[in-house]
């Protein structure tokens, strides 16, 4: 089979039996799974047996990029990694745009899965066809930013994916980050690597990605970058964190995104501490930009002045992940920046460890935990505990042991009602708040497969919506007459729930393909275009309903997934806090969501994909139409 | 976008500002598919390296012949023809 788009090979390397196995991506895996993420997940499930350790050698960890990754397609730069999760105990799944996907198509492998546990630590290094296992004894131990430079030393011009002293200590929410900056940071995937005593992987490729009808490819391609070179937005999202104030600032205003372990607004977060003017004046320096985007959204950030200065840190997101630390009391961008700079090279996830850090210093001003249960260090919303928390998590060291194994056991060991201050769905802490109001990115955190995550409900109600609005955007992510009508039944009404299983769809078959959620991308496509996009790019047919088709495939082999973990709809509720507790927001106050409604809104969701009310869970009838009868 | 229908243009060189180089490496994708006829940057006439966290090195190799496509493709204003 001739392949276009698609490398295709998928690389299997075993590091218990030192095996590596090259075998053919085939026309029927395609089709049902798209690529990237989709194939990824039927992998995972197919190869992950239920019940297995997270942190044992029966775990895998898949690398996928989908078709359009590595070529000129704006916005499609977006590699995949799937496991099963030491954080959650359910699906793994995390990526990133600044990534070794491309390069990985190029050396000709779309998929590497990595199954068995070295004896010794190892990396891998792949250039082109020549796979090798190599020791890693002189990087184990390193920063993960130091253990990067290293092998670049050693290798030259590979493009690396890393692990940290936190992966290695199978820290449950350690990250893997891509070339110093992409961080694939979420569900604990660094500490399944770390697990498998492998430091990173470092990859070349010459052999190129061909298109079936270039002509055709080049003519959409320019009329799509066109269209996002335009657009107004590209200035806000590219330079100098011009973006802070109309994005995160109003979420904070709104009280989308709150402070103190999800307990309190923070309106004047970007008008008095986190200012975009003092970011463009002493932090931001230059952007940089994923494979052939027009957008450039992210940024070296460079201390001027200050007790930093000339501290110098990449990031894929390079003032919202600072940003995150105001969480945990942190108020200025030095602090914010150092904090970041530690977790990057410990490799720990930032976000995780910001909610995690706050739920901690909340337990200790609770008085459900000590100084004597914290080494005789006293917890205060402040930076400095928060790094000096965030060394001992990466060393396991006395609290940071329990700390390490993330909010779910954590709450065990601690014991008492600690649980009842964490937030999180499955185990993976939000990055939006419930309470404000809900809109397919909030509510699609209680749903998604891997926890609380936002980014495969992104559609338009991030921002207001009217009915009107949304019933004229439905159809342009393929939903047919039937659903719009459920999703608005009558005038000036719309439905989240409704709307937010196509979105998930939607997004499910854009993100197999590679596509990056920024709002300048995102807006630039539509269903109809990636359909043409794809065949063009492919030469394989598939009409816009198969493709979406295989979106909803995607999210419901994800949730068989969790299924089979022991996943019922208990675990799509949202965290105690949001069930119980009021929050204000400058002069606003936001009342607790009513279990009854949320329970009401999940009905409809279940109801919508065509699942099982009670269970939660898809049913027979659903798989069958699907093609995933078990 | 065979080699051949590339319309030749009177360009003496294309000046750099690797200042403005997002590293996108979207002038090494053009490139390798006009010549190469798949995406495949490090087969490409221009080359762009990080010089660490900072900066950025824009190089063309001995087979660049001016033909202007990374010009087109830089979404940065990184590179110039000159005429």
């Amino acid at each position: 089979m001739e392949y276009y788009g698609y490398a295709g090979t998928v690389l299997h390397v075993d590091l218990t039996h030192n095996n590596i196995r090259k075998e053919p991506l085939e026309l029927e895996m395609i089709k049902n799974f798209v690529g990237g993420m989709g194939i990824n997940s039927k992998l995972a499930y197919d190869l992950i047996k239920p019940g297995v350790d997270p942190l044992s050698p029966e775990n895998v960890l898949i690398h996928g990029a989908g078709p359009f990754v590595g070529t000129l397609i704006p916005g499609f730069p977006r590699n995949d990694v799937m496991s099963k999760s030491p954080q959650t105990g359910f699906l793994a799944q995390s990526g990133t745009g600044v990534s070794i996907g491309g390069m990985l198509k190029y050396a000709g492998y779309d998929h590497l899965v990595i199954t068995g546990r070295a004896e010794k630590p190892v990396y891998l290094v792949i250039t082109d066809d020549l796979v090798e296992i190599k020791d890693a004894s002189d990087l184990w131990g390193m920063d993960l930013l130091e253990a990067t430079d290293a092998i670049r030393s050693k290798l030259g011009d590979y493009w690396v994916s890393c692990i940290g002293p936190a992966g290695e200590r199978l820290v449950r929410f350690a990250c893997i980050v891509d070339n110093k900056s992409g961080m694939s940071a979420r569900t604990g995937i660094g500490a399944v690597m770390g697990s498998k005593n492998l430091k990173a992987i470092a990859v070349r490729g010459t052999k190129g990605i061909k298109i079936h009808q270039r002509r055709e490819f080049r003519k959409l391609v320019d009329e799509l970058r066109q269209t996002i070179k335009a657009s107004p937005l590209i200035d806000i999202w590219r330079n100098e964190g011009k973006v802070i104030d109309p994005y995160t600032g109003a979420y904070v205003a709104r009280g989308v995104a709150l402070t103190k372990n999800w307990s309190q607004g923070f309106p004047e977060a970007t008008t008095h501490f986190f200012t975009q003017k003092e970011y463009a004046e002493r932090v931001w320096k230059i952007y940089f930009a994923c494979f052939g985007c027009p957008v450039g959204d992210k940024a070296v950030n460079s201390l001027r002045g200050g007790k930093y200065s000339g501290l110098t840190l990449k990031l894929s997101n390079p003032w919202g992940t600072p940003l995150g630390f105001n969480n945990c009391g942190v108020r200025n961008w030095d602090d914010a920046v150092k904090c970041t700079e530690l977790a990057n090279r410990y490799g720990i996830d930032a976000f995780t460890v910001n909610n995690l850090l706050a739920w901690t210093i909340e337990l200790y001003e609770k008085g459900i935990l000590t100084s004597e249960d914290t080494d005789g260090i006293e917890l205060k919303w402040d930076a400095n505990t928060v790094m000096k928390l965030m060394d001992k998590i990466a060393r396991r060291e006395g609290i940071g042991d329990i700390l390490a194994e993330g909010e779910k056991i954590a709450a065990q060991r601690i014991g008492g009602n600690s649980a009842r201050y964490a937030v999180n769905v499955k185990g993976l802490e939000p990055t939006m708040d419930l309470r404000e109001t809900i809109f397919t990115e909030n509510f699609s955190q209680l749903v998604d497969p891997r926890g609380a995550h936002h980014a495969r409900g992104y559609g338009i109600t991030y921002v207001p919506r009217k009915a009107e609005s949304v019933a004229r955007y439905a159809p342009r992510i393929g939903a047919p007459d039937d659903a719009v009508a459920r999703i608005c039944p009558e005038p000036g009404v719309f439905s989240v729930p409704r709307l937010t299983k196509w979105v998930q769809d939607y997004d499910s078959l854009a993100y197999s393909l590679g596509m990056c959620m920024r709002v300048p991308i995102n807006t630039a496509y539509n269903l109809a275009t990636i359909t043409r996009l794809y065949s063009i790019t492919t030469g394989i047919e598939l009409s816009s309903e198969e493709l979406l088709k295989a979106g909803e495939r995607i999210w419901t082999i994800q949730r068989l997934f969790n299924e089979r973990e022991g996943a019922t709809r208990k675990d799509d509720m949202p965290p105690p806090r949001m069930l119980t507790e009021q929050v204000t927001v400058g002069d606003t106050v936001h009342q607790p969501i009513q279990e009854s409604y949320i329970k009401e809104l999940l009905d409809e969701y279940y109801d919508e994909r065509g699942w099982d009310t009670v269970t939660g869970n898809p049913t027979e009838q659903k798989l069958a139409e699907l093609g995933l009868k078990t | 976008m065979a080699e051949t229908r590339i319309k030749k243009k009177r360009i003496t060189q294309i000046r750099a500002y690797p200042e403005k180089c997002s590293g996108c490496m979207a002038c090494q994708l053009a490139c390798s598919f006009a010549y190469d006829k798949s995406f495949n940057p490090l087969k490409s006439r221009i080359v762009i390296n990080w010089i660490g966290d900072l900066e950025r090195k824009i190089s063309f190799t001995e087979e660049c012949n001016n033909c202007g496509i990374c010009v087109k493709y830089c979404n940065y204003g990184a590179l110039e023809e000159v005429y």
